[in-house]
């Protein structure tokens, strides 16, 4: 049995590649050499808190049930987060009403996280005097008290970041059926065409994750963005050899895959 | 100690701490490294535990002040609320939750009310979908025909009568569906551990709040 787990060597040798070429583009090439294209779910953000303030209507802010615990989760919880810091910050500056229900007794310990970085959006604005946690981040531990908040305050805009199981479809056509623009983004496959379907912008799988590279601009996060989508090409690249090669009933590259 | 070190520095330095111990014991065969993951483990449903109680602490505030307030009807279901929280609660701590009236409770009302949200998604997923099948572009041309051989060929009598539109859906779902299913799994997959790269090494620290003048 040697150091490293069975089964896992080329896992390992991939995820340090991955972490070499991205401190490759970080330190060695600069991030400023690379663009991160235009996110139009992103955009509406902005768009969408304006028209909250036009009609004097609320902005709803939801990330899931994920939580920070479980590790297929958390990812698709901290981009939620992080769209939540986006999106309080520009309720603070425009001074419109915003409200994060925190759902799933699964995932309770974002609420400690999203009341602080609520709190924190307020205050460098400024405003937090305006900051109320026990109004602003309700805990609803079931989805139905998520759709009678739809229906109770009528808000003019739904953004749903983070990881979603059946309540993606439910609670996006109970806002959508109140009148409130929508920007829905998950990780989880089988509810993305429900966000598609049911969302005016939307976010697909990994769109979520550069969310904070896109709103900051920092070259060191878009450098990052850069280092993905070359091993999105090497992905690719693997995927047709290994296709080309299992069709000509060469095993090698997928054998050596598995190691 | 600043603001700083105690809001930003100390966090960073944990996380870094931690995620490459996670990393470790995922990776390696050290026993060591296995023993500290799962105490940090543990750790973490504690601070969980901890998370529950403020959820309950605000369920209970938020519902006092809509009492208060009397405004409107929802002040009543706010009683009801509190009377259903704390009695549940009562039940739970002092007869614990395996005695059988906390089994009563949770197997007669919780669950039963819980069970009904789900046939309810189905009125939602018909709304859902005439909302998205309406034609306004040609791609939403090509999502409604698509959807409606998928629709039609799970009817068995139109699978009986034109077994073609069911090899047109097996080939959909087998080759169209899941090499898009696959390349949005790449995609996330290569997106959590470039994700894990900016949050271990600090680079991502948006979920740390913002300071004054950011």
């Amino acid at each position: 049995m040697g150091i490293i787990a069975d089964g896992k060597i080329v896992d390992f040798t991939f995820l340090f590649l991955i972490w070499a070429v991205a401190a490759l583009y970080i330190w060695v090439i600069g991030g400023d050499k690379f663009n991160i294209r235009r996110m139009v779910a992103i955009d509406a953000i902005e768009e969408a808190v304006g028209r909250a303030v036009e009609m004097g209507r609320a902005v709803i802010m939801n990330i899931g049930g994920g939580g920070l615990l479980r590790g297929e989760y958390a990812p698709a919880s901290m981009a939620g987060l992080t769209v939540l810091g986006y999106c309080a910050g520009i309720t603070a500056k425009l001074d419109a009403e915003l409200l994060c229900p925190m759902y799933s007794s699964g995932g309770v310990e974002t609420i400690p996280v999203a009341t602080e970085l609520i709190r924190d959006a307020y205050m460098a604005e400024g405003t937090l005097d305006r900051f109320n946690p026990e109004e602003m981040i309700p805990f609803l531990p079931v989805q139905a008290s998520v759709m009678a908040m739809a229906d109770r305050v009528r808000p003019a805009a739904n953004i749903m970041v983070g990881y979603y199981w059946h309540e993606s479809c439910i609670w996006a056509e109970a806002f959508g059926r109140v009148g409130a623009i929508q920007v829905g983004g998950t990780t989880n496959l089988y509810q993305i065409p429900f966000f598609a379907g049911a969302c005016d912008y939307v976010l697909i799988g990994e769109e979520i994750y550069p969310v904070s590279a896109y709103i900051s601009k920092d070259p060191r996060l878009i450098a990052t963005i850069a280092a993905q989508d070359t091993f999105k090409w090497i992905s690719l690249l693997l995927l047709i050899l290994g296709a080309l090669l299992v069709t000509a009933g060469n095993t090698w590259l997928s054998n050596l895959l598995m190691n | 100690m600043s603001t700083k070190i105690v809001r930003r520095t100390i966090p960073l330095i944990i996380t870094f701490i931690v995620g490459m111990l996670m990393i470790g014991e995922w990776f390696f065969n050290v026993a060591s490294i296995d023993q500290v993951a799962e105490s940090v483990r543990q750790w973490g449903v504690l601070v969980s535990a901890f998370a529950m109680g403020l959820g309950s602490v605000n369920i209970v505030i938020r519902n006092l002040r809509r009492i208060e307030k009397r405004e409107g009807t929802d002040w009543l279901y706010a009683i009801w609320l509190l009377i259903v929280f704390f009695g549940f609660v009562g039940i739970g701590v002092g007869m614990g939750s395996a005695s059988s009236q906390y089994q009563y409770i949770y197997n007669t009302i919780l669950q039963p009310l819980s069970g009904t949200m789900y046939p309810a998604t189905l009125f939602f997923l018909c709304s859902a979908i005439y909302r998205t099948f309406r034609i306004r572009s040609y791609q939403a041309l090509l999502f409604v025909a698509t959807g409606a051989v998928i629709l039609v060929a799970n009817a068995p009598v139109v699978a009986a009568t034109f077994p073609l539109l069911v090899a047109t859906k097996a080939w959909i779902m087998d080759v169209e569906l899941t090499a898009a299913y696959r390349a949005i799994l790449i995609g996330i997959g290569l997106g959590t551990i470039m994700l894990g790269f900016r949050v271990i090494f600090g680079l991502e620290q948006t979920h740390l709040g913002r300071e004054e003048g950011d």
